[in-house]
């Protein structure tokens, strides 16, 4: 069985690819989740990451920022593998998890400011107000982030996006970024990736059901059969 | 190299940052620390020799109940938020993040103590000029335990009973920072009767437990922080 389809195919340049899985495999809890995953995403490409709950979007998310391990197969970023020296891969990513990541007792700016450095960024306050502003939360700068709702908190963890815009080098990987954002939100994510792509960079967006997005092509978690794109 | 130390520096100005902004934690363990060292001088009475034998051991005692359900807490918030995650996908080693972690730890769980322990000191009839020495003591052998209390809090992560494993593992791995941390103190005490000295300085014996003290202290430093982070990353996979 290998459970998962990707339509359509992309279409590739001869340039280096900016992500490249080959022969995947993943397992959660004992049951396989991906198999024989071929994969390849180009700069500039969007890759819409579907599937029922529990079909492990989020585990291939997390294996493609080397937080699980993969039981078969490999993959490689930028043409670091998935093997490579830590801080050299981690360099390519940028992952956007479930967990909002907000530091609880620091405001807004002091929260972004660490995950910032985290991600090994040097951001100058003029950059973290732009990121704000972007986001729509200009007013929340100085407010703890446990004081903030759950879309608002998903609003900052998402500037840290706009902080990262800049290096289009890096992959995003994003799990369900829609979840508790409002229509405005929405919209203005999809303006940040949009031009993300646009300006070269990649990301993989994950999600059920609708996307407001139109990506270069989506990945179907749980399904049969499997199509195999490169 | 730079690149390195930058966001450990980072995070460990956010823990010190954080800790200062809500002193909650950071007082309830150090009104626990001056409860069990005001409650034991009454309960016993007032011999002064009597209190000054049992000095040492009462103030390390109260430094580890007072400490140890702070450190139980140490990643338990930041897992379910997932910060750990970020730091875990962070370019800087997990390990060095981890003992930035630790040394911030150590200013907001054990400075506050060890800042504590000279009026209490007095209580117990410890003379002035031994307070240095009993500070360094104290300072020292209290970065042992946030070494320690940083890896039992990790292997704990996800468990549900984590303050008792929390306590299982600290337990007898503290058992030596106790054992040099008392004879050391003790033995600046019988330094300072023999030799008649008012300086302070650390002479004698307890030079000696001093080093073993930092010989724990060094090995710990080595050994704790990559722990903490298999730890974690294990507990987040």
């Amino acid at each position: 069985m290998t459970p998962s389809s990707i339509h359509p195919p992309l279409v590739h340049s001869d340039t280096g690819n900016r992500l490249k899985i080959d022969d995947l495999a993943m397992m959660r809890g004992g049951m396989s989740l991906i198999e024989a995953l071929h994969l390849r995403l180009d700069a500039g490409q969007l890759l819409f990451l579907r599937g029922a709950n529990g079909s492990g979007k989020t585990t291939f998310l997390r294996g493609l920022a080397r937080l699980i391990p993969i039981s078969g197969g490999q993959f490689a970023i930028n043409g670091i593998t998935n093997t490579a020296d830590q801080s050299a891969f981690m360099r390519q990513i940028i992952l956007i998890g479930h967990r909002n990541a907000g530091f609880e007792h620091l405001n807004v700016t002091d929260s972004l400011r660490l995950m910032a450095s985290l991600m090994d960024m040097e951001i100058s306050q003029q950059q973290i107000i732009a990121a704000l502003d972007h986001m729509g939360i200009t007013a929340l700068a100085h407010r703890q982030i446990n004081q903030l709702s759950a879309g608002q908190q998903r609003r900052v963890a998402l500037a840290r996006l706009v902080l990262a815009a800049s290096q289009t080098h890096r992959l995003w990987l994003i799990d369900e970024p829609f979840n508790a954002l409002d229509d405005a939100a929405t919209s203005q994510l999809c303006d940040l990736i949009t031009t993300f792509c646009h300006d070269g960079g990649s990301a993989i967006i994950s999600g059920h059901g609708h996307m407001p997005l139109r990506p270069d092509a989506t990945l179907t978690l749980g399904t049969k059969p499997q199509g195999v794109v490169t | 190299m730079r690149g390195i130390f930058r966001p450990c520096f980072a995070v460990m100005l956010a823990d010190i940052r954080s800790a200062l902004r809500y002193p909650g934690d950071m007082l309830s363990g150090l009104s626990f620390f001056i409860m069990i060292t005001t409650l034991v001088p009454l309960g016993l009475g007032s011999d002064q020799g009597e209190l000054a034998r049992i000095a040492p051991a009462m103030i390390w005692i109260a430094v580890m109940l007072a400490s140890l359900p702070q450190m139980d807490r140490l990643f338990t918030r930041h897992a379910k938020d997932g910060v750990l995650e970020q730091m875990l996908v962070s370019p800087a080693p997990m390990a060095m993040l981890m003992l930035a972690r630790i040394l911030a730890a150590w200013v907001i769980i054990i400075l506050p103590l060890v800042l504590a322990a000279p009026i209490l000191g007095l209580m117990f009839g410890l003379p002035v000029h031994m307070l240095a020495g009993v500070l360094g003591f104290l300072a020292m052998g209290g970065l042992c335990l946030v070494l320690i209390g940083a890896m039992a809090a990790a292997l704990s992560l996800g468990s549900r009973q984590s303050g008792i494993f929390t306590a299982i593992i600290v337990l007898p791995l503290s058992m030596p920072v106790l054992i040099f941390g008392v004879a050391g103190i003790s033995a600046i005490q019988t330094d300072h009767a023999m030799a008649g000295d008012s300086t302070g300085a650390l002479i004698g014996a307890s030079t000696g437990h001093i080093m073993l003290l930092g010989a724990l202290t060094l090995v710990l430093l080595v050994l704790s922080p990559p722990v903490t982070a298999a730890a974690i990353r294990f507990s987040e996979e």
